[in-house]
């Protein structure tokens, strides 16, 4: 008990996410704002100005003419877009020096968790969901608890990963014998503390079950799906060595074409190689 | 057989798999045209991230040996435990399985 308060406190205690994003979210949500507003928050962050205009120019974004300034940016990608990019670099930065470990290393941990990001945009594409990128995002966060849980407690979360591996169990479980509750539990708390949207939220919840407390949602389908498929492709490591599950309701529910998986996988791996550079970009100093 | 590209990897004169749409649905490149200069610059414009692509004869005649795939489908379904099977759409599930399949047996080809 004593463990759990201590990382409740320590949860308290994290960074908030920079001010940059949490500024670009109120001037985004005004339907007053322009292009130059949003580009005057972020090129007053120099650090995230120089790292979203390497993005943008990289051949993932594919403009023929290079883009030298912010507004260019915000003007060519749209204001979600640019948004999206700038959570993704503040998170990163966030959790940038972790320290590494002998059974997960953080970049294959972040190599999962873009190919969920992935994986969770081309499903959110061919169900025709609306906000594709907010999809994308909820892949990349899914899994915010462990990145938490190594930057927190490096030690402690080591032995619950070496438990696992040796003992063949799985490592969500022994999260709560050793530190006393699961990533995702963690990590809701630290999404709530960031006030990140409640789907979001509830994706960090209830992604592993599938469905929330028995009942069909559709992002939180979207990401265990997507789960399903990293895990066949082994794109890089979500510190779990036990089989998994598939939650039937899940599945079935949302949809998907009969083909979509064979269809879709070489259009999901252009994308995951793509965009492991990107993160090789964003990592550099 | 047909294989997703990103814009920076198309190339004049490969073979369009899948009719390109923008983002109003209007229809740009339709399906089995050879890609041109022009239309690389029409995507490039319109920022299409990529396109699916007719694969070349190599590919073409790239089969899985029959042992080789079970193999592969056991492995695939080793991730797995206390799927309930019945409960499971089986189109879907089988095209998972064999998205598993060919993806593993590349790795290993190559």
């Amino acid at each position: 008990m004593k463990l759990i308060n201590n990382i409740i406190s320590k949860i308290d205690d994290f960074p908030t996410l920079p001010t940059i994003y949490t500024k670009l979210n109120e001037v985004t949500s005004d339907p007053k704002s322009t292009a130059t507003d949003v580009a005057n928050i972020i090129a007053q962050d120099q650090a995230s100005a120089t790292k979203v205009l390497r993005l943008v120019n990289s051949p993932a974004f594919g403009f023929q003419r290079a883009v030298t300034t912010i507004s260019q940016a915000v003007v060519l990608l749209g204001f979600d877009e640019i948004k999206n990019i700038v959570l993704t670099i503040s998170i990163i930065d966030t959790f940038k020096d972790i320290g590494n470990s002998n059974y997960l290393k953080p970049i294959d941990l972040w190599k999962y968790s873009i190919a969920m990001g992935i994986v969770s945009r081309a499903i959110a594409e061919d169900i025709k969901v609306e906000s594709s990128e907010k999809v994308f995002l909820c892949g990349i966060l899914h899994g915010i608890g462990k990145l938490l849980f190594m930057k927190m407690l490096p030690d402690l979360y080591e032995k619950v990963l070496s438990y696992s591996y040796e003992n063949k169990v799985s490592t969500r479980e022994t999260e709560v014998k050793i530190i006393g509750m699961h990533n995702s539990t963690a990590g809701r708390l630290l999404a709530e503390k960031w006030n990140l949207p409640p789907d979001i939220k509830n994706v960090i919840k209830f992604y592993n079950i599938g469905d929330n407390g028995g009942e069909f949602d559709l992002n939180i389908a979207i990401v265990h799906v997507a789960s399903v498929v990293v895990d066949i492709l082994e794109l890089g490591s979500s510190g779990e060595f036990k089989e998994r599950s598939i939650n039937p309701m899940a599945f079935n529910k949302l949809g998907l074409s009969n083909d979509f998986f064979t269809e879709n996988l070489s259009r999901i791996l252009a994308e995951y190689r793509e965009s492991i550079d990107l993160l090789l970009i964003l990592d550099k100093k | 057989m047909a294989e997703y590209k990103l814009l920076k990897d198309l190339e004049v004169g490969m073979l369009i798999a899948e009719s390109i749409i923008n983002n109003y649905g209007q229809l740009m490149i339709p399906n089995g045209s050879t890609l041109s200069e022009k239309h690389i610059k029409l995507l490039k414009t319109w920022n299409i991230k990529g396109a699916k692509i007719k694969s070349s004869e190599d590919e073409l005649v790239f089969v899985i040996p029959a042992f080789m795939k079970k193999e592969l489908r056991d492995r695939v379904l080793s991730k797995f435990s206390k799927l309930r099977y019945s409960e499971l759409s089986t189109e879907l599930f089988n095209d998972l399985i064999e998205m598993g399949i060919i993806y593993h047996a590349k790795k290993l080809k190559n």
